[in-house]
């Protein structure tokens, strides 16, 4: 049957031209946009060890000095220490609420896009640098727990209240770092240092899991520094909150706004929002101009596909009017219309084989020419990640080319074979 | 002999409906993406209510310095640039500075303890006159107002409303941020697309803290942006050549710094492009990145569509070898092919231009955001309207109907040339 429909598809080869142009063309551009689903979905399924979901920032507001209810002796350091301790006890005395945790800057909530860096080296063998993410949090709250850190690739979860924080000294690191600046054994009890800070020591007293900046991209080494409060370090810290599992977030925020708003008011302190960290992720990720990078995308590749749907029902439509005669002669002899069905789609399916040669000829051209980028490699990432394996990646992205425009093709090609199926043999030997 | 061809045509098109309709949407298809990118970029560029004079609007975001060291340093700019290089300039009508601000605001209600999110916006005496607002009540802020820093404030017509219920509001005050701004007056509401203008309350920039600060070595960087209104359009290329070679003037006679504004003045359509404070667009890339775009658009459905053509004209090539057998000319052939493609081209602009006004109307929230590298999240409720003059007027028209135009020649051009140069004997013996 193959050798007919080849021999059927060389004799009409003029005719064939459009259609395979069209293949052809798409062919190129949606495995363009395949290749960029694939990256993104591939770093999405990427565990991120951290959990967002559930989570919230309370914005504890401090009333301006012509406010009518402000009192400056509330505004002394130690009042203030205190009000703001009060807050956090009562934030944590809520019964919907399960952790409370304190980050010293946002680059602690991957939610609002900011990123804290760093340069680190083992103090016995400073030649090897690790460049990595740093979040500075507050150890007198549960900041690993609030968003459920773990180690052990994600099997154990960790709480700050793990960990003995007496020491200054003592700190966490992620295992890239471990891989980085001890390849083959344990950082535990290891001393370490930063680059532009020479001589200040850090005992690492843990590994964790590496987690993501942002969703779309890969897991990024961390160093865990830190810090106790006290009434001269009050500035900038961020409070964020983990609720009891079961509360859905509208429902969490409506009651904890409703309930808190008054119990908030402490000292010159007040309760100015809470946010859903989730929500506030995917604003940064839509200020960020990625959201409508995604969208713009999917839109790309419906229109591709909606195109070749169109362009193989057009083509064949008029195929199979044109071949009514043909059609006929095989009813005639005892073609099923199953038969005649899979004469038609196989003949789809053969031109779209046949065009990927091509097909791949050109994509090899984007390659080279640099048109072809892969999300999350400027990551400091020092794993294996099968985007950077290209000549896998480009069979992978290929084959599901195929199989994305096979099912149009199939789609297209359903439809008007579905009128034949209608036609009388009698009419249709007439013709 | 139009008409004909059209009556043909429309003949053709009840008589193969799916062949029609395939046609058709595919047609639809491309003209609803290109004009959804048009009437975004119209929307963009336009002269439209407040910023009604776009075309002669200049704007100076940002401004750069390199160190002797290799250090850089970005930023807005400073009074001081803005009066020791823009303001004594030539050719321009009125000159407005604008602060920068990041910050959140809220607005608090007398009645309640809720507190809603708000756009503020400082502003100088000469922005109510580079932009059209229609007031409904009351006027702007005075001059003296501005130079003493008094709290007043200008609110858009909604926001008055949210807030007492009211518009004559004049005289009333606001709460912003805990402090009280007296109101001064109201006006027409702008729609959150005119992001330069778009605000709920418009207050004194002198009421920002250091507004006219200075840094940098050059002192030009500080906090400010400056939006031009040229006097006339020839006034343009004028103001932007005397800013560069006052920049250049500078940078002749500073050795520590090198002070530059990365391409600026920009016109307002410029200015779009512009994200980043020391890296300027490279308009040639965005040229060839919408071309490609816009290639893309236009050539994937008229590869299909011109296929589909070229079968269509396949199974009438005997009533073409009859009429070139009389002696038709191959132009007329031509010109009959084309001409009546276009009528199914004009049916499928017609549906696709409807179909964009549906997607832009549907996705409103965010399609204005198309090619911005960093956007802007409108506070909570904030709506964002499409007037009927941003999408119906005649430059949209134009371009959709140009597009037609194009698709059509592109789907119809081939298969019109194969179809009249077949040979007169083969077309005649073609099965119908």
């Amino acid at each position: 049957m193959i050798k007919n429909i080849c021999k059927h598809l060389l004799n009409r080869w003029k005719k064939n031209l459009w259609i395979t142009l069209e293949l052809l063309l798409v062919f190129c551009l949606t495995w363009y946009m395949v290749d960029y689903f694939f990256v993104l979905g591939y770093n999405k399924s990427l565990s991120s060890h951290r959990d967002l979901a559930h989570t919230y920032m309370v914005n504890i507001g401090s009333l301006p000095q012509n406010h009518e209810d402000y009192h400056a002796e509330d505004d002394e350091p130690a009042a203030r220490y205190a009000n703001y301790l009060r807050v956090i006890n009562l934030l944590r005395d809520n019964p919907d609420v399960e952790s409370v945790a304190l980050a010293s800057d946002y680059s602690a909530l991957s939610a609002l896009g900011a990123l804290n860096e760093g340069r680190y080296r083992s103090v016995t063998d400073t030649t090897v640098v690790a460049e990595t993410q740093v979040i500075r949090f507050v150890a007198d709250e549960d900041y690993l727990k609030v968003f459920r850190h773990s180690k052990a690739n994600g099997k154990t979860l960790v709480s700050t209240r793990d960990y003995d924080w007496n020491d200054p000294a003592n700190i966490l690191i992620s295992r890239m770092m471990e891989e980085k600046l001890f390849p083959g054994e344990s950082a535990y009890d290891k001393r370490i240092e930063a680059v532009d800070q020479p001589g200040v020591q850090y005992r690492v007293i843990d590994v964790l899991d590496d987690i993501k900046h942002f969703n779309y991209l890969r897991p990024y080494g961390v160093v865990y520094l830190p810090e106790r409060l006290n009434e001269t370090n009050l500035g900038g810290k961020i409070i964020t909150i983990r609720s009891r599992d079961g509360l859905s977030e509208a429902q969490f925020m409506a009651t904890f706004k409703k309930e808190m708003s008054t119990r908030l008011r402490v000292g010159n302190y007040y309760l100015g929002g809470l946010n859903s960290l989730a929500q506030m992720a995917e604003d940064t990720d839509y200020r960020a101009g990625k959201t409508n990078e995604i969208r713009m995308s999917t839109a790309l590749l419906l229109f591709l596909l909606v195109n070749i749907l169109l362009c193989v029902l057009g083509t064949f439509w008029y195929r199979v009017n044109v071949r009514r005669g043909e059609i006929g002669i095989r009813r005639a002899m005892g073609s099923d219309l199953v038969g005649i069905r899979k004469l038609f789609m196989l003949e789809g399916l053969l031109l779209l084989t046949i065009i990927v040669v091509p097909a791949l000829l050109i994509e090899v051209q984007f390659i080279f020419s640099g048109v072809i980028t892969t999300l999350g490699q400027d990551v400091k990432s020092y794993g294996s990640y099968l985007p950077d394996s290209m000549g896998l990646r480009f069979l992978i992205t290929n084959i599901l080319t195929w199989c994305i425009l096979a099912v149009m093709v199939l789609l297209g090609i359903w439809y008007p074979t579905r009128q034949a199926s209608r036609m009388s043999p009698v009419d249709a030997l007439r013709d | 002999m139009l008409l004909l061809y059209f009556k043909q045509a429309w003949n053709l098109l009840r008589q193969e409906k799916l062949f029609s309709s395939i046609y058709v949407v595919g047609t639809g298809l491309s003209i609803t993406i290109v004009m959804v990118l048009s009437i975004v970029y119209y929307i963009k560029i336009a002269n439209i209510y407040p910023e009604m004079n776009r075309d002669r609007t200049l704007i100076v975001k940002s401004a750069m310095e390199k160190y002797k060291n290799g250090g850089t340093g970005s930023s807005a700019i400073s009074r001081k640039f803005i009066d020791e290089c823009l303001r004594p300039q030539e050719g321009i009508e009125v000159l407005s500075v604008t602060v920068r601000d990041w910050e959140e605001h809220y607005m608090q209600y007398t009645n309640s303890k809720e507190q809603t999110q708000v756009i503020l916006k400082y502003v100088d005496v000469p922005f109510w006159e580079v932009f059209s607002f229609r007031f409904i009540e009351g006027k702007p802020f005075t001059e003296a107002d501005f130079e003493s820093a008094i709290a007043t404030a200008v609110v858009s017509e909604s926001t008055a409303k949210k807030l007492f219920g009211r518009t004559d509001v004049v005289g009333e005050y606001a709460s912003i941020d805990f402090r009280q701004y007296r109101i001064c007056g109201v006006v027409r509401d702008a729609s959150y697309v005119t992001s330069r203008t778009y605000a709920n309350f418009w207050i004194p920039c002198t009421l920002q803290p250091d507004y006219d600060r200075s840094f940098g070595n050059s002192g030009y960087l500080g906090s400010l942006e400056a939006v031009i209104l040229a006097s006339s359009l020839e006034d343009i290329d004028k103001i932007k050549q005397n800013t560069r070679n006052w920049v250049e003037r500078f940078n002749r006679a500073d050795e520590e710094v090198e002070f530059s504004l990365v391409g600026q003045p920009d016109q307002h359509w410029e200015s779009t492009f512009r994200f980043w404070s020391n890296v300027g667009p490279d308009f040639k890339k965005i040229a060839w990145q919408y071309s490609l775009i816009f290639l893309v658009l236009l050539l994937v459905p008229a590869i299909s569509l011109s296929g589909m053509t070229d079968s269509r004209m396949e199974r009438r090539l005997a009533e073409m070898g009859v009429r070139r057998a009389f002696g038709a000319p191959v132009d007329n052939l031509m010109g009959q092919v084309i001409s009546e493609n276009l009528l199914f081209t004009l049916l499928g602009g017609l549906a696709g231009l409807f179909f964009s006004y549906i997607l832009i109307l549907l996705s409103a929230d965010w399609i204005m955001t198309i090619g911005s590298n960093f956007v802007d999240l409108p506070p909570e409720g904030t709506k964002v309207l499409f007037t009927p003059g941003m999408l119906l007027n005649l430059p949209v028209f134009f371009v959709a109907l140009s597009v037609c135009f194009v698709l059509n020649l592109l789907t119809a051009v081939i298969p019109a040339w194969r179809a009249s140069h077949k040979d007169i004997v083969y077309s005649l013996n073609a099965k119908q």
